[in-house]
């Protein structure tokens, strides 16, 4: 009976509303620059969010439905802001319920409701109460046995107004309750660094109090995995969270600078492309070490921009900042440099993992040859046109070149295309030379929490492909 | 315990995870045939065979695991 019932795109201001509502203002959700260094590479909707959607759009559509004896919910995969989903009812009988929210053909997630008669009983709440201000950032070792009492951050009434058929279908407090539990999960357990993977309720007495009591059950610091007990506004059961891996931090200028030989980059004016963070970043350090000068630029994320200018700065290096996105003409952008860069240093990429459906998809290899081919070439031009000065680039293209493991089909296409690219490049422009560099997969953003056994991999991956660029453009 | 009583645990183990009772279990069965079997769920089938088996598994032996097949036999060896 799998049937379309609602969809939707989810805004910003969407997800605005329900952090307020919710009292879940994890960065993931609401701050789009943040959510760039997550998993998700982009603000993700709050799964209870797509959740209670679901929900409202399944009670209208289902009419009268007997009492909700228990819900069961799969997260199966992040939803971002501005992605098209659909709910779907899939069964549908005196028993049970079963929808689900689609994403571009991908189940995202799952969620099943039984019917019938359960009042599992409520224990007495922590006497611990938590009124998050921000995330938290819990250390791992707090996890274990933490405990407490979350009030709802907007009265029922309010979410009733929002999700008015869920309401119906299981009491405004129930649903209160879920936004509670996100607030959990988002904001003080895991907090921070966290996903919220499963809710599995059955259907509690309402205790009338606008608040809910939380307790971990297991901590699996190996698998990331964090369970917790939930009671309160009209449930009773269990939340399954993750620990999300922090963002990958660059190694700070004092450790680069022992890489570095002093002066060995000195009167290079570097353009880093994509320096913010990840590689980009530790080749500006790198460059800065050296006694170069990196000019760093940024898309979106102009405050690790200034993070990073501001490290080196104080370090004693030298250190500009620029906005230059892939996504407008290049051109002009690269007008507005006070500075003449004679290396080009291009870290500029989309978000490499992400959802795929099948071996091939085109429009991933279309955003990768902009970002991978077109961009660079856009760059290199518009150096070169602008100063006539020689200009030698670092290509950073990737050993799935060659390796291919499964799921990169696109991306190495497109790396390779950029390798020919730099090769005729090479041949065919005077003054112009290229070091294509098949770098491993290092630890960022884009691989986080990926294990290495050197001590800073990312700068002793760099290095030997930085010097290889031209220094001393009159020698 | 024999061979069918692990595949019968499994296949309730995995109409709880994925949440679907239209899994069948078979020794080659493994994440490419799986929508959703991801680097998660996985997490989430070895804490329930734990859990349903009393037992544990090590990180290496989760790693070396290429399908339901293979699960089945570290089962049957550690619940012997």
């Amino acid at each position: 009976m799998s049937q379309v019932i609602a969809e939707r795109v989810f805004t910003a201001e969407d997800q605005a509303r329900f952090a307020a509502l919710s009292g879940d203002f994890n960065p993931m959700h609401v701050d789009a620059v943040a959510a760039r260094r997550t998993g998700a590479g982009a603000a993700v909707v709050h799964g209870v969010h797509n959740l209670l959607w679901c929900l409202d759009a399944v009670a209208k559509a289902a009419g009268d439905v007997a009492r909700v004896a228990s819900l069961k919910v799969n997260f199966d995969t992040f939803v971002t802001v501005g992605e098209p989903v659909e709910a779907m009812l899939v069964a549908h009988d005196a028993g049970q319920l079963r929808a689900e929210v689609r994403v571009r053909g991908v189940t995202a997630l799952t969620a099943v409701m039984a019917f019938g008669n359960s009042e599992a009983a409520v224990a007495p709440k922590p006497d611990q109460r938590i009124e998050p201000i921000g995330p938290i950032d819990l250390v791992d070792a707090m996890l274990t046995d933490l405990a407490g009492t979350v009030g709802f951050a907007t009265p029922p009434q309010a979410a009733a107004a929002l999700f008015p058929h869920a309401a119906r279908l299981l009491g405004a407090r129930r649903v209160a309750a879920l936004g509670a539990f996100t607030r959990v999960v988002g904001m003080i357990c895991p907090g921070l660094n966290s996903i919220f993977n499963r809710i599995a309720l059955d259907s509690g007495a309402d205790d009338a109090a606008d608040d809910i009591g939380f307790r971990v059950t297991s901590v699996r610091l190996e698998h990331r995995r964090v369970v917790m007990a939930v009671w309160g506004g009209g449930w009773s059961g269990s939340l399954t969270t993750m620990m999300r891996p922090r963002p990958t931090v660059q190694p700070p200028m004092r450790d680069i600078a022992e890489y570095v030989d002093e002066g060995e980059f000195a009167g290079g004016v570097a353009l880093v492309v994509g320096g913010s963070r990840g590689l980009g970043e530790a080749a500006a350090k790198i460059i800065a070490a050296g006694g170069g000068r990196p000019i760093v630029t940024y898309a979106t994320g102009e405050a690790d921009a200034r993070r990073v200018s501001g490290e080196i700065r104080d370090w004693g290096g030298a250190c500009e900042i620029m906005q230059l996105s892939i996504g407008s003409p290049i051109r002009p952008q690269l007008e507005a440099m006070a500075h003449t860069p004679n290396q080009l240093l291009y870290f500029a990429t989309p978000m490499i993992g992400g959802r795929r459906t099948g071996l091939f998809d085109a429009e991933r290899l279309e955003l990768f040859l902009r970002f991978y081919v077109s961009g660079f070439y856009d760059c290199c031009r518009g150096l070169l046109d602008r100063s006539k000065l020689p200009l030698s680039a670092l290509y950073p293209s990737s050993v799935f070149v060659e390796e291919r493991p499964a799921g990169v089909t696109e991306y190495a296409m497109a790396k390779a295309a950029g390798e020919q690219l730099c090769h005729d490049m090479n041949v065919a422009f005077r003054g112009f030379h290229a070091v294509s560099a098949r770098l491993p997969r290092l630890p960022t953003d884009q691989n986080p929490g990926l294990a290495s056994d050197a001590r800073h991999p990312a700068v002793t991956a760099l290095l030997p492909f930085i010097r290889q660029l031209t220094w001393d453009p009159e020698g | 315990m024999t061979e069918p009583d692990v595949y019968s645990a499994l296949s309730e183990i995995f109409s709880e995870v994925f949440m679907r009772s239209d899994i069948a279990m078979r020794p080659e069965l493994n994440a490419d045939d799986v929508e959703g079997w991801d680097s998660y769920k996985q997490i989430e089938i070895i804490m329930a065979v734990e859990e349903r088996f009393h037992i544990k598994l090590r990180t290496k032996e989760i790693d070396g695991l290429a399908n339901v097949g293979d699960l089945a036999k570290v089962i049957l060896q550690k619940a012997a």
